[in-house]
């Protein structure tokens, strides 16, 4: 883009960025006034001028319709459409024209909203139709010319009203009988009347967006009807990338939902809500700090094993790094791109599959007001438990006793047989307490609570989508009022709004409009949950009293209250706004070549974010240490004083603007080819000044897209995009990313057996190539950015010299940098996908499977076999390669009995991936290798049992064990001599079980559907995926401090315990980080294990009132609900952990995850 | 057909629109690089700056951990080493069980954590010498630098080269030698020399830096490296080149395959490197006068009554800054109180630090000579009630080194209370600390700086002493060497008519006493070849638990600590086994 378009572009932010607010508000509100339906009335007002002699009465009908917005609905065998006439009007209301028109031909004509039902008149027309006159729609006999001879001369009324499920009237709705062309629309309340030939046919109801709908009227003159929203009606078009496309014809791998989906979990995270959901999505959870609780999101597993492994997230077609605090509400689809096809139009930054997400736009129709409370409760799914006093005394005892034999000291317990007692009995609180520090820091519940005021509807003109939400949740920590003014629990709120405005402003020129802002609130103590959380798990039950007489006691001044870690690191405000607008111009250029359209996007993204730490020199509470009084009483010893809170400040501010210009065309080419093209450019440029050297980070596309199908039976497909980073060296910026894709739809073919058993059997594949540029985690704010200068030295550190207390100074110093890579580029992934999609059962059931392939070069990496006799960093080389396989398939099965319906969703999902080039250094055994290996697969010893003899130990023909020397004892684990070289150390490591990110994911969603009564449960697992348990998941008194013990290592092996023959799990206890028994602490499948789950993930119940008496008092519908999130889960982890986060080596003490029970009510007006 | 001359317009405009102006205007540049090599040997400030990094990088120190923070690896891995070497030794005890010591203690040392558990310089000394090597490479560039200059940037370069080579061959015996700044990652893959080459290569750095160095500087330049640093680095490479670890025919163990042996030693025991370690030990002594380096010798100070910065040659000799007897000190560090770098190694929790410190042994107080008659301590293997006046009894030496009971530790804990429920019992295995290296001004929150010596003069009389026992026997200058520094400190001489064998004992002795915590005895029994002799590295390592009887008289029990392991293939450490395994290092024996 040149210069002046540059400036444009600014000019054209400067005015949004300053208006955007005011600007969308006053649209807002004048077009909710524009938006006031439009009476019939006003319709037929509308002056037309027209001059066609001698023509059909169908053309005449056709050439009003691109006149006025008005559609004629009309049987074309019971009215001779093809009788010529003439007629001509100057600027005379279209009501008279009709009359003028229709009543020579004994016809007549009603309208509702913008359809024009015409129909036979009674009797010769009079000139005065009313179209609230019922009886003068009554039908009689028309002149011969105009009706066959041979039709029925009797006919019978019927009368309906048609209902949503909201039990909101369908306007506009086809009622048609069933076989025939006899038919109407439904009016603004819904009703319709028909004249049927006899009471015993079939009405098929059909509305866009609903499901349709057949009914025997079976003699009833009237009938009402509700109608089911179709949530398969989304599935007919598919998005993609810059566009949307008939599912029939689409040839991408890509899987989505409706956005009504997200509602059902009281998540406030979208990417919470995704789990199970679509096929090839695997997410996993990490925290469930409130607002902080984000799931990780992986499209078909990881491509790569140094690169960004984060898909790109685009919202309305732009991209977004915040999309986790959108309101579900807000929500109308979420789409996954996955192959090569569907993503190639994304090129450099589309090997990671793309996210898209697209919110609700208004719809025609008076204004729907609905509103959404949702009033939840949050509870851990698991804590852990922790031994009391007296066992962890006992146990620690054991411990040092064990340790003992290994390094040779005498044993001396640490707890006496008096302090044993004391813990047993409890008499000492003070001094020899026994605290469950889970119980005293955590709350059972926090509650929390969403809201959610939307308003939708719009007129031909103007649409309107506008939500706002407010989210609260808090978070469960408790006792964290003991420093006045100052509350140390987490809490989140969140302030959504957001407006989408559709404008046409004449029949080839529409704009739209979005403005939506995310306003967050944290508050809390401003140490970081996981710290807080490792600091009541490392606890141990003696370590404090706890709270007494309102005051935070130590037992000594080291310390040692985990409540001290909620108040020592102060009191912190966070505020984080979003502010996003997006406005966009569409111009049929139909008029210059059929088919061709075009639009523009200008997007402004704005981020701001403030953060207040107040803070004191110490903690913000004064700790006291208890005194034993000579009486026997206890006295408690202020430690600190209280002193002032210090202030800071800490302020982000990150933007974004995108812009977008586009050629689209679609054509129709005779009766068979079907063609369309799209050419597209697209840049953006992000400002964040986390980025290396402050370089914003632009993007420019060019991306083309070609497809053609013959019939709908034969597809294919083209996508390129030629996109550039600043990321690389000049020159090298730029790459080409094509992709290809066919498609046959076999049950188009003629000679493909009707049947009723397989309606649509469609196959497809794609092969393309696509690229990563974020080359590296954290790419834009690491010092791998920018690879691609030469060695850059820098004036930094130094020795010192001269004389203390005289002349004793740095002398500056200078270093060497990394080595640098001119040739750096992106990640080239190269994929295949093959796909099959059918419908049975007059697609009740369809079922989709797709293969993939993907193989991915040019990762970026460190050369691991340069020794480090080198002496300075060889720069990452693009060296890596890996490969990615699997498959995926949904199925979805919609039927109903009787009254019930229902709908059974599944989805099952495989992706394993494989190193195959890391530039590994060599090991001495095959099975060390990395390579070969998928990305983060575990290696370890392969346990056998535990030695429990002394016979067993001090057997000559055991092997050699590498650690403690070799001084085994009974309750050490026992290894596999893997080599055979009759010695236990890591070269007896063999991979083990699986990684951390699971090669399985699978959901099964069920809805019930009966009367006004809805119920679903979705279940959600993985499979083939592996934790590595370290610390005190495993090792009781881990820390020098010492540290807690869990509960269930109650099961260590005891001489006791062994001799008794009761259940051992774990090896003996010992003490300490490396010292007590590393042999039972190495990387092993003792502690790497299964972490496969099975899991209720949500569940909701709700009804729905609506009817006659709602509405009187100004309700269409109601509707209460309950649900759940993370309810039940079936999994073989420790107690305590949660599957969906279990430790890892970067959060080892995870805020566990939270169970939600929520009740809501939705009240529509 | 016009359909088609349409589009085609279309997209002429749709293109031109967005390409009239250059493809990549819109993306941002990345900033220029402002410095590149060239532009350090443009200027000798710049030159110079390249040199302070040098040092930084390239001097050594008595703490593992040196740097850690500084100089991570070239793969970008770090390591942070809590304690000292002397843990690993029978000096002392560590305070805790997490520092690095432990693991030796327990002989829990593999190849895959040797770089956590002492040698996190190993990646750090190769970036030195690729240091040294850019400097001895581009220094006659530098235009306005006269060439005084450039021979002593030579010269230092060349010592600072020297310096990691020893610490690698004193750690892993021959190394592959880097002797220019590689380019290419394939010039990178060379092998291991012999350990004669090694030692060659080293003594020939160090025979030119001698030749390039100045004898001294000015006050402001101290701590740069000096003829006589020089010498020093010499004399004690020659030291342990002549020792019983690398001086031999057969070494300790057998490598894998012997021909490899050479790499470990030098394939013959050789009387006479002893001599010629005798030799570069003396010419220390001699060119000491010249660089102003000399013992710390005032005789009313030979035996203080009460240890403190004013009193005791011996340890104004280890604590004051800047002493006439450092021959070169590490001074990369700025002033830090106790809770810093690297105090918290040294400095004992109970006194209010917050990591980790050492407590002495028994074993370690055994060595100590009654300072009436030279002759051994003797403790009772069931104790007495006499401990005050045993501790009264020994070398002065003593006072100034250990923190025992009832000793003064500084200002802040003048009554040193290790008995049992005395304030600073907690954790002190050994029943006494380890007062060595911590200066008087960090009591109350003090702060001080940190310039520890990397040699010392004191170190090259007992050097000699050593060597020329070793070439010929007690020679007068050898018993004159060690009297030297027994004097300073009011110890008697050495008895006349020892024989080579007794008089190897009592220079060791001497040795462990006057070089104590000083990171010697890590190395000393190794090159000695004595690590796995009972009490020393094997075996139970005393201490002795003290009950208060009165105020004035304490009783002693000694106690088992630990009982430690030595295995035999830790004469010498395991390469690390990542860069084993990128195939370019031969593995030490026994760790294959």
């Amino acid at each position: 883009m040149g210069k002046r378009n540059t400036f444009c572009l600014n000019l054209l932010v400067s005015i949004m960025r300053i208006s955007l607010i005011q600007f969308s508000l006053a649209v807002t509100f004048s077009s909710i006034a524009l938006a006031y339906d439009t009476k019939g009335q006003d319709v037929l007002n509308q002056r037309i001028t027209l001059d066609l002699r001698d023509q059909s009465v169908k053309l005449v009908f056709e050439e009003i319709e691109t006149l006025v917005n008005v559609s004629f609905m009309y049987s074309s065998s019971r009215i001779a459409s093809t009788k010529k006439i003439s007629i001509v009007a100057q600027k005379e209301p279209l009501g008279t024209v009709l009359n003028k028109m229709l009543s020579p031909l004994q016809l007549t004509y009603q309208i509702s909203g913008r359809h024009i039902v015409i129909k036979r008149a009674k009797q010769p027309a009079s000139g005065s139709v009313n179209k609230d006159d019922r009886s003068s729609s009554e039908l009689e006999l028309s002149p011969r010319e105009l009706i066959p001879e041979n039709l029925a001369p009797i006919t019978v009324p019927v009368n309906g009203e048609i209902v949503d499920d909201k039990g909101e009237p369908v306007l506009g709705a086809t009622v048609q009988v069933n076989g025939t062309d006899i038919g109407t629309v439904t009016d603004q309340d819904g009703k319709f009347s028909l004249e049927v030939p006899d009471l015993n046919v079939v009405l098929v109801v059909s509305y866009i967006g609903f499901e349709r709908q057949e009914i025997a009227l079976n003699g009833r003159e009237f009938i009402k009807m509700t109608l089911a929203v179709d949530t398969k009606s989304l599935e007919d078009v598919v998005i993609v990338g810059y566009g949307i496309q008939k599912k029939i014809t689409n040839t991408g791998a890509q899987a989505s939902m409706a956005g009504k989906l997200l509602v059902e979990s009281p998540a406030a995270n979208i990417s919470n809500s995704l789990v199970g959901r679509l096929p090839g999505l695997f997410a996993s959870q990490a925290s469930g700090e409130p607002g902080n609780d984000q799931s990780t999101l992986r499209i078909r597993g990881v491509g790569t094993f140094n690169g960004s492994q984060e898909p790109l997230v685009l919202v309305d077609g732009i991209q977004v790094d915040n999309y986790n605090n959108l309101d579900p509400n807000e929500i109308e689809n979420i789409t996954i791109l996955k192959d090569a096809s569907s993503t190639a139009v994304y090129g450099i930054r589309g090997a990671n599959g793309v996210l898209l997400i697209t919110t609700k736009r208004g719809k025609v129709g008076p204004a729907k007001v609905s509103y959404t409370f949702n009033q939840a409760s949050n509870t851990f799914t698991d804590l852990r438990a922790q031994m009391n006093s007296f066992d962890y005394a006992n146990s620690f005892n054991q411990a040092l006793q064990n340790d003992a034999y290994i390094s040779g000291a005498n044993y001396t317990p640490r707890y006496s047989q008096t302090d044993l007692a004391k813990y047993k009995s409890g008499e000492d609180p003070i001094f020899f307490p026994s605290v469950n520090w889970y119980d005293v820091m955590l709350k059972k519940t926090s509650a929390q609570q969403q809201h959610n005021l939307s308003v939708n509807g719009g007129t031909d003109k103007v649409r309107y989508a506008i939500s706002t939400g407010y989210f609260n949740q808090e978070g469960l920590f408790n006792n964290t009022n003991l420093s006045p003014g100052y509350d140390a629990n987490i809490r989140f709120k969140r302030f959504n709004f957001r407006s989408n405005l559709n404008f046409n402003i004449s029949k080839r020129f529409k704009a739209a409009l979005d403005v939506s802002s995310q306003n967050e609130f944290r508050t809390g103590n401003a140490l970081n949950t996981q710290t807080v959380i490792d600091n009541i798990a490392r606890a141990n039950p003696t370590v404090s009293p706890g709270i007494v007489d309102g005051k935070l006691i130590q037992l000594s001044t080291a310390g040692g209250n985990p409540l001290g870690s909620l108040y020592q690191a102060g009191y912190q405000r966070e505020f984080r706004n979003f502010l996003n607008g997006s406005f966009r111009l569409d111009y049929d250029l139909e008029d210059f070549v059929k088919g061709l359209s075009t639009h523009a996007i200008v997007s402004y993204q704005n981020f701001n974010s403030q953060r207040f730490l107040n803070s004191k020199p110490t903690s913000t509470v004064i700790n006291y240490i208890p005194l034993r009084n000579t009486d026997g009483s206890v006295a408690f010893l202020p430690q600190t004083d209280d002193a002032a809170y210090s202030f800071s400040e800490t302020i982000g501010k990150n933007r974004r603007v995108t812009a977008e210009f586009a050629l689209d065309y679609k054509r129709k080419i005779g009766k068979n080819h079907n063609v369309s093209a799209l050419l597209l450019y697209n840049q953006l440029k992000s400002i964040d000044p986390n980025y290396t050297f402050l370089v914003p980070n632009g993007y420019q596309s060019y991306v083309g897209r070609a497809t053609y199908d013959f019939q709908g039976r034969y597809l294919a497909e083209i996508n390129i995009a030629y996109n550039g980073t600043e990321n690389f060296a000049p020159g090298n910026r730029f790459g080409l990313f094509p992709a290809y894709s066919l498609g046959w739809v076999a049950s188009e073919e003629s000679f493909f057996p009707k049947n009723d058993f397989l309606t649509l059997l469609k196959f497809r594949g794609s092969y393309g190539e696509v690229g990563n540029d974020q080359i590296g985690s954290g790419f834009l704010t690491s010092n791998n950015r920018f690879l691609y200068r030469p060695t850059a030295w820098t004036f930094t550190g130094g020795s010192r010299f001269g004389e203390v207390g005289s002349s004793y100074n740095v002398l500056a110093g200078s270093r060497e940098g990394r080595g640098s890579n001119a040739d750096l580029t992106w990640e080239r992934a190269v994929k295949t996908n093959l796909g099959v999609e059918m419908t049975f059962w007059k697609k009740n059931i369809t079922l989709n499977v797709d293969l993939f392939e993907e193989t991915r070069d040019n990762i970026l990496a460190n050369p691991q076999t340069v020794s480090s006799i080198f002496g300075v960093a060889i720069p990452p080389q693009n060296l890596g390669k890996m490969q990615n396989r699997g498959y995926e398939f949904d199925f979805t099965l919609n039927n109903k009995i009787g009254a019930l319906n229902y709908q059974i969703k599944a989805n099952y999902s495989f992706a394993r991936n494989e190193i195959l080039f890391q530039d590994e250094v060599n090991r001495a055994y095959p099975y060390q290798f990395r390579t070969g290996n998928r990305f983060g697969q575990y290696f370890g010893l392969l346990s056998d049992g535990f030695f429990n003899t002394w016979d067993e130990v001090n057997d000559a023909s055991r092997p050699v064990y590498g650690w403690q020397n070799n001084k085994i004892q009974p309750g050490d684990i026992r290894y596999k001599d893997v080599n055979g070289d009759g010695k236990i150390n890591f070269d007896d490591e063999v991979p083990i079980g699986f990684s951390q990110v699971p090669e399985k994911t699978f959901g099964l969603s069920v809805v019930l559907q009966f009367k006004g009564f809805s119920a679903s449960v979705l279940f959600q697992g993985v499979d083939n995926v592996s934790v590595n348990y370290t610390r005190r998941y495993t090792q009781a008194f881990y820390d020098a401090n010492p540290a807690s013990a869990v509960e269930y290592l109650i099961n260590s092996w005891t001489p006791e315990r062994y001799a008794a023959g009761l259940p051992i799990v774990f090896p003996r206890f010992s003490l300490g980080t490396n010292g007590g028994a590393p042999n039972n602490y190495q990387s092993s499948d003792f502690f790497t294990v299964d972490a496969s789950y099975v899991r209720l993930k949500n569940a909701e119940l709700g009804y729905t009132f609506s009817g006659s008496r709602l509405k009187k008092v100004g309700f269409s519908s109601i509707r209460v609900f309950v649900n759940g999130n993370n309810l039940v889960t079936w999994s073989s982890l420790f107690p305590g952990v949660d599957p969906e986060s279990p430790p890892t080596a970067t959060n080892f003490e995870p805020y566990p995850l939270v169970r939600t029970i929520n009740t809501g009510i939705n009240v529509n007006f | 057909m016009k359909n088609f001359i349409k589009i085609s317009v279309l997209i002429s405009i749709f293109w031109a629109g967005f390409s009239c102006n250059k493809l990549e205007d819109f993306l941002d540049k990345a900033p220029g690089v402002d410095v590149t090599e060239d532009n350090i040997f443009t200027s000798r400030q710049n030159a110079e700056s390249y040199v302070s990094t040098l040092y930084q990088y390239g001097m050594v120190s008595i703490f593992p951990n040196r740097d850690a923070a500084v100089i991570s690896s070239p793969t970008g891995a770090s390591s942070s080493l809590a304690g000292t070497l002397s843990g690993a030794t029978d000096e002392s005890e560590n305070e805790a069980n997490f520092p690095f010591a432990q693991q030796w203690n327990s002989g829990s040392i593999i190849p895959g954590n040797i770089i956590g558990n002492e040698d996190s310089k190993y990646h750090g000394r190769w970036k030195a010498i690729r240091n040294a090597n850019i400097l001895l490479e581009r220094i006659d560039e530098v235009p306005d630098a006269d060439d005084t200059y450039k021979t002593q940037v030579k010269g230092e370069a060349q010592f600072i080269r020297a310096l990691n080579n020893f610490e690698t061959l004193k750690r892993y015996g021959g190394f592959p030698i880097v002797d220019k700044r590689f380019v290419t990652v394939e010039e990178a893959k060379i092998s291991r020399a012999s350990l004669e080459e090694c030692v060659n290569f080293i003594l020939k750095d160090c025979d030119d830096a001698v030749a390039n160095l100045p004898a001294s500087y000015p006050p402001t330049q101290r701590g740069r490296a000096t003829k006589l640093a020089a010498l020093a680095l010499k004399s004690r490479t020659l030291l342990y080149a002549a020792s019983p670890l690398f001086n031999t025919g057969t070494p300790f163990i057998s490598m894998a395959n012997a021909a490899d042996n050479k790499l470990i030693c030098y394939g013959n025991a050789d009387n006479n490197r002893w001599k010629l370690a005798a030799d570069a030990a003396q010419a220390v002594l001699d060119a000491a006068p010249e660089a102003g380096v000399a013992l710390i010798d005032v005789p009313a100070n030979r035996d203080p009554a009460v240890a403190t910065v004013t009193q005791g040659n011996y340890r104004v000799a280890w604590e004051r800054r800047d002493n006439a007897e450092i021959i070169i000190a590490d001074k990369t560090y700025p002033s830090s109180s106790r809770f810093g770098f690297p105090w918290y190694h040294l400095y004992p929790v109970p006194m209010g630090s917050f990591w980790v410190s050492n407590t002495a042994t028994l074993n370690f107080v055994r060595k100590y000579e009654k300072k009436a008659d030279g002759l051994p301590q003797t403790w009772e293997p069931a104790g007495g009630d006499d401990l005050v006046a045993k501790y009264n009894e020994l070398d002065p030496r003593f006072k100034q080194t250990v923190g025992y009971n009832g000793a003064r530790f500084n200002a802040e804990h003048p009554i040193i209370e290790t008995f049992a429920g005395g304030k600073h019992e907690k954790n002190c295995f050994g029943g006494a600390w380890v007062l060595k290296h911590i200066p008087e001004g960090l009591a109350n929150g003090g702060s001080v700086v940190p310039s520890i010596a990397l040699y010392r003069l004191n170190e090259f009389y007992l050097n000699y002493a050593e060597a020329i026992n070793e070439f010929q026997g007690p020679t007068p200058e050898a018993y004159a060497a060690v009297n030297t520094i027994r004097t300073r400190s009011g110890m008697p001489d050495l008895p006349p008519g020892l024989s080579k064998d007794e008089f190897r004992i009592r220079v060791r002795n001497e040795r462990d006493i006057e070089l104590a915590f000083e990171d010697h005895r890590f190395w000393d029994i190794r090159r000695w070849l004595i690590a796995e002799e009972e009490g020393v590295m094997k075996g139970a390592i005393q201490g002795v638990k003290i009950t208060k009887l009165t105020a004035t008289t304490f009783r002693y029990v000694p106690y088992v600590i630990e009982t430690r392991s030595f295995n035999k293939q830790m004469y010498l450490h395991p390469f690390d086994l990542n860069e084993v395994l990128k195939g370019n290092l031969v593995q030490n024996p026994g760790w294959e």
